[in-house]
């Protein structure tokens, strides 16, 4: 339906936007694992964003305008932050090394908070392109009446 | 030779909305109108159902699209008629005169 | 002779295909303003028209009598084209998007396209008066 297009485009970043969130939301739940199924502590998850180019047919390459839109965003990778590991001294922790030190998440709850309004943030100007989106082709069925 | 100069001036004016692809001293006879006009007329129906199928298909860029298709295939059908009911007309009140 | 009287509503539908355009474009650009070095893009049409109109030497007076209907300025071939911006500020992950210049966009075009449907719609009404003679 290629009238709808707008809607795919809008659609596919209220998918990507809903998958950010998720990683955030584990990143927090987890900012306080220590042991994970590896036995590693819990390690911080990002979300890389990239256009999304879904394999368009070869009519559309001749059609000039068509190629010329992007077809909307979609999460690339989900990669691990390599940035290190916080350290806290807690000789009473379970998980503590021999001299009292315990390795905790690289998850900064703050930060984390932060992304997650940021990306409800985009969430919702997507779901408003929609709805404009929407608008404008109602509108359209009024011609003629 | 003053009234002759005028109406040249007045022949050579350009004409405001004339048709370009007109050659000079060619006349198209009212035939040859009514052809044209049924010929556009159909293909206006034509693009209509065009649209129809592109819009079932999936084929269709946007939504203002098939809806001007249908309005215009709606109008040329309503001239059409109007047309047809003027020629009628014309034609019965010819048939009426009275040698 | 129909195509003449289809002429006029044809820019309309020239622009109304380009405010469609431009409503995918800012969509698009909405939805990757979290893409890294991302570029926004908008469409240019309205300026392209204007010109092939001035191009012309149409005047817009509804003063001039002796125009009844508007010439054709060639304009059949116009088409809408989409244009990356580059001079605007970028982030530090490359994207320039600027979200509340393309939320405000969005509306400006929903409304620009909307007034072009009502318009269109007018004409067409005109002309369907005009064939039945008001009836």
């Amino acid at each position: 339906m290629g009238f709808l297009n707008s809607m795919n485009i809008s659609g596919s970043a209220l998918t990507a936007q809903r998958l950010r969130m998720d990683v955030i939301a584990e990143n927090i739940a987890n900012a306080n694992t220590t042991r994970t199924a590896t036995g590693q502590p819990y390690r911080r998850r990002l979300v890389l964003f990239g256009e999304r180019n879904a394999k368009l047919p070869f009519s559309d390459y001749l059609s000039t305008a068509q190629s010329a839109v992007g077809k909307g965003v979609r999460v690339t990778q989900i990669i691990e932050d390599e940035s290190p590991m916080k350290i806290m001294y807690d000789p009473s922790h379970p998980d503590c090394d021999e001299n009292g030190y315990v390795r905790m998440p690289n998850v900064d709850t703050v930060k984390e908070m932060i992304d997650m309004m940021s990306a409800t943030r985009s969430y919702e100007a997507n779901v408003t392109a929609i709805n404009a989106f929407k608008n404008m082709a109602m509108k359209s069925f009024d011609i003629g009446k | 030779m003053n009234i002759n100069n005028i109406t040249s001036q007045i022949s050579n004016m350009p004409k405001v909305g004339a048709d370009q692809n007109k050659i000079v001293g060619e006349t198209s006879s009212f035939k040859d109108v009514l052809f044209k006009f049924t010929e556009d007329a159909n293909k206006t129906d034509y693009d209509d159902k065009i649209s129809n199928l592109s819009v079932l298909l999936g084929d269709a860029e946007n939504t203002h699209q098939a809806m001007i298709a249908a309005e215009k295939a709606d109008l040329a059908l309503r001239l059409t008629i109007q047309i047809r009911n003027k020629i009628i007309d014309a034609y019965t009140e010819v048939m009426r005169m009275q040698i | 002779m129909l195509k003449n009287i289809f002429m006029h509503s044809g820019y309309l539908e020239k622009a109304l295909d380009a405010s469609w355009l431009r409503n995918e474009v800012i969509a698009n650009n909405i939805s990757n303003v979290d893409t890294p070095n991302f570029k926004s893009s908008r469409v240019e049409f309205e300026s392209a028209l204007k010109d092939a109109f001035e191009n012309s030497g149409i005047k817009m007076k509804k003063t001039d009598k002796k125009h009844m209907d508007m010439q054709d300025v060639g304009a059949h071939d116009l088409k809408p084209s989409v244009v990356k911006k580059v001079n605007t500020a970028a982030r530090m992950d490359g994207n320039n998007v600027d979200i509340e210049t393309e939320q405000l966009d969005m509306v400006k075009n929903v409304i620009y396209y909307n007034l072009l449907i009502q318009k269109i719609g007018k004409e067409f009404g005109r002309i369907k008066t005009a064939i039945n003679e008001g009836k």
